[in-house]
């Protein structure tokens, strides 16, 4: 008999390849229909990215706060950027898809950049400690919003046109740039677990892997709503939940004998 | 003497008497161990005492006690006088005060004591039997006087009223014309409230009362004075035994007034706890060091005890646990020698068991051992066997005695009291008689069995509320860093905090 807690990571490891194959099908296929009401995706964007992302960056900021280990804050500082990345998206799609679409990306590149450089450090185990964290943390968190915010901004009035369309060549190029630093970062995350087996790492490589997944899905994708985007998006709020569980294993954890 | 002038002008013996008692009270001593500070230093001279109690509740060895102290110590003459058991009987029956050597045979040589045996007395010949007894107490100059008994007395009379005149009349007033103080025995039946025909009370001019009653499987004896004419006699209800020795009375353990506080503070002997106590300890107020079983607490009192011992200041461990032979035998082990002549031999240990139901004798002599040997450092291990053993009543005025005596001479002391549970913090109900409570308590870390360290409570002084591990090493106690990105320390299973485990995740070390 096995344990739940082997069975839960079964479970998470199988997700992976399921949803991708999923995404495949949904893509080769080209099923039809569009699935799009107003305001739904940015719901769910928000209750299940935003939400997690917010209470990610949240312990990435205490731990950094507490340590100083700049591994946790580039960490965090991703997960935000992405969660957020995906609220503004979810607002923009209900006036202009493309506006939506290269706030994605831009949210999505961003974010994986700054999973890649966090996961590097795990993984090589560098401990990199700074000073004034409070000042750090500010700038690192506030500037993603800030960015983000800009990017917006500056798409809705014209300042800057929104570069990106699903389905073209540039889209697909850097979200595919997105999907490889995810993976990446996923793939450090969990080499990082083979030699600390501490299971947040387990949990959290497997919520990244499931968000390269997700942004695969809408890579793909021929129109915001259709099924390889859907597909996309389960694996995204899947990889999120993830996360919750990397932090709920965290609290979980005996103190080490000094 | 001193007579005063009544109105009409004439003065009387008895109006002079009466004037002296109220003037100028003349105390006679007992001797009798503990007993004589209750009644302001003895008994009013010439005054009639009634000693009434149970069988077997020790009336006539106080009496007896009473006369011998008077012979050998204040060399006043006596007289015995028995109406119940003949003169072999009583002396066997002395022989069991064997440290006393009671040889009345060496005073009736001198002519100071003489035993008038009247086992066989009826009511026709009581007025003669009066009679030889004044004469005897004249002869003598007998100025301690002791009746066997007045219930033996009564019952050679037919009508109770007889014996109340006879009481009245010359018991009541013979002694005080001749100065001469009796005490009266008096049986008292089991349970209850009045001696013999419960009339005595009122004549005598004062009353020991004696008790006997089962607590805790064990006869314990006690005594009371619930009337003494011209004296405020301590009012409780006292512990008293029997031993070798005769009776000793165990009197209430008093409190003192405190002394100006001491604000410099002395170490525990715990570098670390020093630390947490902001330096430590101030003189005059106590620490309750609280913990389960094998978390330390011991080894923390000897080291408090060795850090004095140290200094050259006086130390006293008071051990109602462990026997002193292995208390010294510990603090060997962590270098402590205190037998070490010129180092640590200011090091004084007071051991007891506690009986249940007799822990007025050991609370007497820790108390006494206090006083005796004044020490700056004291250790009372442990309050909670106090707890298990004691009534809370006894403990609480043993608690508060030596609490009033810490605060009054600025002793610092370190009572050890054993947690009822893993994690509970403490086992007796002390808690508001201390000054800091330190709480040890057993981790678990990793498997493995650690143990931890904080400060509950620090009355007066700032204090480092964090939670540090702490190691037992061949030095005694070392206390470590506070225990950081850790919660629930307390529950006894310490865990990482959310966002230490997080730090350690992403270090990518393997801690």
């Amino acid at each position: 008999m096995i344990s739940q807690t082997i069975l839960m990571r079964r479970v998470g490891i199988i997700s992976v390849p399921t949803l991708l194959l999923a995404i495949t099908i949904a893509w080769f296929e080209n099923l039809d229909g569009i699935f799009n009401p107003p305001f739904f995706i940015a719901a769910l964007n928000v209750s299940l990215v935003t939400a997690v992302s917010v209470i990610v960056a949240y312990l990435s900021a205490k731990s950094y706060l507490e340590s100083g280990l700049s591994a946790v804050v580039l960490l965090g500082t991703g997960v935000l950027t992405y969660g957020v990345g995906l609220f503004l998206t979810g607002i923009a799609f209900t006036t202009n898809l493309t506006i939506g679409v290269s706030i994605a990306v831009v949210s999505c590149i961003l974010a994986g950049a700054l999973q890649l450089a966090g996961s590097s450090m795990t993984w090589k185990g560098i401990e990199r400690y700074k000073g004034r964290r409070q000042l750090r943390l500010a700038a690192s968190y506030g500037g993603a919003i800030l960015i983000l915010s800009l990017f917006l901004f500056m798409f809705e009035t014209g300042i800057l046109a929104a570069p990106f369309s699903i389905g073209d060549v540039l889209f697909q190029a850097v979200f595919g740039v997105a999907i490889i630093l995810f993976a990446t970062s996923a793939l450090m995350i969990r080499a990082a677990y083979s030699r600390t087996k501490s299971p947040v790492l387990f949990w959290y490589s497997l919520a990244l892997a499931l968000i390269a997944v997700g942004i695969f899905g809408f890579d793909v994708a021929n129109d915001v709503g259709d099924m390889t985007s859907w597909a996309g998006a389960l694996a995204n709020y899947m990889g999120c939940l993830l996360f919750l569980q990397s932090i709920r294993t965290s609290r979980s954890l005996p103190l080490p004998n000094t | 003497m001193s007579a005063s002038h009544a109105p009409s002008g004439t003065t009387t013996v008895q109006d002079a008497n009466q004037n002296d008692t109220l003037d100028d009270i003349v105390r006679v001593p007992t001797g009798i161990r503990g007993f004589d500070h209750l009644i302001e230093g003895g008994f009013p001279r010439g005054d009639l005492i009634l000693v009434s109690g149970n069988p077997g509740s020790g009336k006539t060895i106080f009496s007896t006690e009473f006369l011998w102290n008077g012979l050998s110590e204040f060399n006043e003459p006596g007289i015995y006088v028995s109406f119940a058991e003949n003169r072999q009987t009583l002396l066997r029956n002395l022989r069991r005060l064997s440290s006393l050597k009671m040889d009345f045979q060496q005073y009736e040589r001198k002519g100071m004591f003489k035993f008038l045996d009247f086992a066989s007395m009826t009511e026709k010949g009581i007025e003669d039997v009066l009679g030889i007894i004044l004469e005897e107490v004249h002869r003598l100059r007998a100025k301690r006087l002791v009746i066997d008994s007045f219930s033996a007395i009564a019952q050679a009379f037919l009508h109770q009223n007889d014996a109340r005149i006879i009481m009245h009349t010359v018991l009541g007033k013979m002694p005080r014309s001749s100065e001469v103080t009796t005490l009266m025995i008096s049986e008292q039946r089991l349970g209850s409230e009045f001696s013999g025909s419960g009339m005595e009370e009122f004549v005598a001019d004062g009353v020991v009362l004696f008790t006997q009653s089962t607590k805790r499987d064990y006869l314990a004896r006690s005594l009371k004075i619930p009337k003494l004419r011209g004296t405020n006699a301590v009012r409780a209800e006292l512990p008293y035994e029997i031993d070798d020795s005769g009776i000793r009375v165990y009197p209430p353990l008093g409190t003192l007034p405190a002394k100006k506080t001491i604000t410099e503070k002395i170490s525990t002997g715990i570098e670390g706890l020093d630390k947490m106590l902001n330096g430590g300890l101030y003189p005059g107020s106590i620490m309750l060091i609280a913990g389960a079983p094998g978390t330390g607490k011991t080894t923390a009192a000897l080291q408090f005890i060795a850090q004095g011992a140290l200094k050259g200041q006086k130390c006293l461990y008071i051990t109602f646990e462990d026997p002193a032979d292995q208390l010294v035998r510990l603090a060997n082990s962590f270098g402590w020698n205190f037998g070490d002549p010129g180092k640590m031999n200011n090091v004084a240990f007071y051991e007891s068991d506690l009986e249940p139901g007799r822990t007025h004798i050991p609370f007497f002599e820790a108390a006494d051992m206090v006083e005796k040997v004044k020490p700056k450092r004291l250790v009372l291990d442990s309050a909670s066997m106090l707890q298990k053993v004691g009534s809370r009543d006894d403990n609480f005025r043993f608690i508060r005695s030596l609490r009033s005596r810490i605060k009054a001479d600025g002793i610092a002391a370190v009572f050890t009291d054993a947690a009822q549970s893993f994690t509970s913090t403490t086992g007796s109900d002390i808690s508001t008689l201390v000054d800091v409570i330190v709480s040890l308590r057993h981790i678990e870390l990793e498997s493995s069995l650690a143990r931890s360290i904080v400060v509950f409570k620090a009355s007066g002084t700032s204090n480092d509320a964090g939670i540090r591990q702490f190691d037992i090493g061949p030095s005694g106690i070392v206390v470590k860093e506070k225990f950081s990105g850790a919660e629930q320390i307390l529950s006894g299973s310490a865990r990482r905090t959310s966002s230490a485990a997080w730090t350690s995740a992403f270090s990518g070390k393997k801690k």
